[in-house]
């Protein structure tokens, strides 16, 4: 029986769509887009895709996507949960399937409509009576009611906890719209800011500005997983999955985790930087770049410390002085995040992670990248990876 | 159980944007840690934002927000 799962599969295609904030299309053609973008770019046919995993918050179902790409059959129809946590629970599935044995190779895919179509900051409304939205029955009929809020209430008491200024989040959001002005996918693409334009840029929910929010877009982004050994007899350089976890804390809430004893940190960051180190053998010393899940500018703080790179409470010291740059310890969402490239779930940021591993990101660091992290969304069941190059 | 109204600010945010029917911005929503040791969410009332400070002693105002619906908001005990 395989004893572990490290460097067993590899991404070997990346497909997106532009990104935009009116698509002028239906999200099943951009699932579709995607989905064929890295079929072609991993130089297979969809007859050689037989497993499909997603988001369950997808509105496009994976057998409409399978019959508009021509896939003729799956074996693995998996969605899973809770939005921004999700994408890298889609590479933990589809490595398990390819792994085991049980597919042979396996697409992942996310496709919004996120601004011309339901937004998240329209704040949530009316909805199935499902227990996550149950739940927020505590906290709706207070205006707590967009996942700037939500994300703020740990922002503000992990500030006053450590004394932390807005300093290390206004230099996440002014190197990441940098980056974002070399991307011409990204809507930010030539509209660098400035720190004094984060400064003027207005309150959203306080301590979180204009600037420390991600975007919303439209656009669609996928991927396509084999076994390492089938990678070699592919065209692009494979990023190996040196490791793969999901995880859900000790008294997780769906963004709303405020009854835990500390709320400055997230645990279950901390589980699936656990699993991840001890599957890859690596430490956080070994991880020469990242793309670091960004809905907002603060939760980069979370993870950071989560995954060891500084110690808890000093993470917004650490980011200062050009540490995320491309030429910093860890240069980080170079394709410009989800802040300002555009907002697919995580599965753009995916892509930036093969590209840094290929050497064709637009703002490729100019060292030697071994190992990338990738993460998933803040303050909810969530999941991580580590990428690396085919030794 | 009981509890006495009584607690303090653990976290809060100031709402500005964007705007929802029915509420006032900028709007103070707070995590409220109660004396008994349970923590509930709710709006600080009677304060203005920029005078909301962690820690500061609130209490419970039971508070008529519509025709149909009372809350239980807080307010800054009085000195």
């Amino acid at each position: 029986m395989l004893t572990s799962i490290k460097d067993e599969c590899a991404i070997v295609g990346i497909g997106q769509t532009e990104i935009s904030k009116l698509s002028g299309r239906s999200e099943l053609q951009l699932a579709a887009e995607s989905v064929k973008a890295a079929i072609d770019d991993a130089g297979l046919k969809p007859g050689d895709i037989d497993g499909m995993t997603g988001f369950t918050l997808d509105h496009v179902d994976e057998i409409e996507v399978a019959r508009n790409v021509g896939i003729p059959e799956l074996r693995l129809l998996s969605r899973m949960p809770h939005g921004g946590g999700a994408p890298m629970s889609l590479i933990h599935q589809a490595v398990m399937a390819v792994a085991s044995g049980m597919c042979k190779a396996v697409v992942g895919y996310r496709a919004m409509n996120g601004r011309s179509g339901a937004r998240y900051s329209s704040g949530v409304a009316e909805g199935p009576e499902t227990t996550d939205r149950i739940s927020w029955g505590w906290y709706m009929p207070y205006g707590l009611l967009t996942p700037a809020c939500w994300v703020a209430m740990h922002t503000q008491r992990y500030m006053y906890q450590y004394g932390a200024s807005d300093e290390g989040l206004a230099e996440i959001a002014v190197t990441q719209r940098k980056f974002a002005a070399n991307n011409p996918r990204a809507l930010y693409y030539q509209r660098p800011i400035t720190v004094e334009d984060y400064y003027n840029s207005p309150w959203i929910v306080e301590p979180l500005r204009l600037y420390d929010c991600c975007i919303e877009t439209d656009g669609g982004a996928a991927f396509v997983i084999t076994s390492t050994e089938r990678a070699k007899d592919l065209p692009q350089a494979p990023a190996l999955i040196r490791a793969v976890a999901q995880g859900s804390g000790f008294d997780q809430e769906v963004m709303t985790s405020f009854y835990r004893d500390d709320i400055t940190f997230l645990p279950e960051y901390d589980l699936v930087a656990r699993q991840c180190y001890a599957q890859s053998g690596l430490g956080p010393d070994d991880l020469d770049a990242a793309i670091i899940y960004d809905a907002f500018t603060s939760i980069l703080l979370f993870q950071l410390e989560s995954f060891g790179f500084c110690k808890r409470g000093e993470a917004h010291e650490w980011v200062k002085g050009g540490t995320l740059d491309i030429d910093g310890r860890l240069p980080c969402n170079t394709n410009g995040g989800q802040l300002s490239e555009g907002y697919v779930h995580g599965l753009n940021g995916l892509a930036e992670g093969v590209r840094l591993i290929r050497g064709a990101s637009v703002n490729q660091p100019s060292k030697n990248l071994d190992h990338v992290l990738v993460t998933s969304g803040a303050s909810m069941p969530t999941s991580a990876a580590i990428l690396g190059k085919l030794d | 159980m009981a509890s006495s109204g009584k607690g303090s600010v653990y976290s809060f945010v100031v709402v500005h944007r964007p705007p929802f029917p029915g509420y006032d911005y900028p709007l103070v929503v707070a995590i409220i840690e109660l004396e008994e040791g349970t923590r509930i969410i709710s709006n600080l009332i009677g304060i203005e934002p920029e005078k909301v400070e962690m820690g500061m002693p609130v209490e419970l105002s039971i508070e008529k927000v519509d025709d149909e619906l009372k809350l239980p908001l807080f307010r800054p005990v009085a000195a």
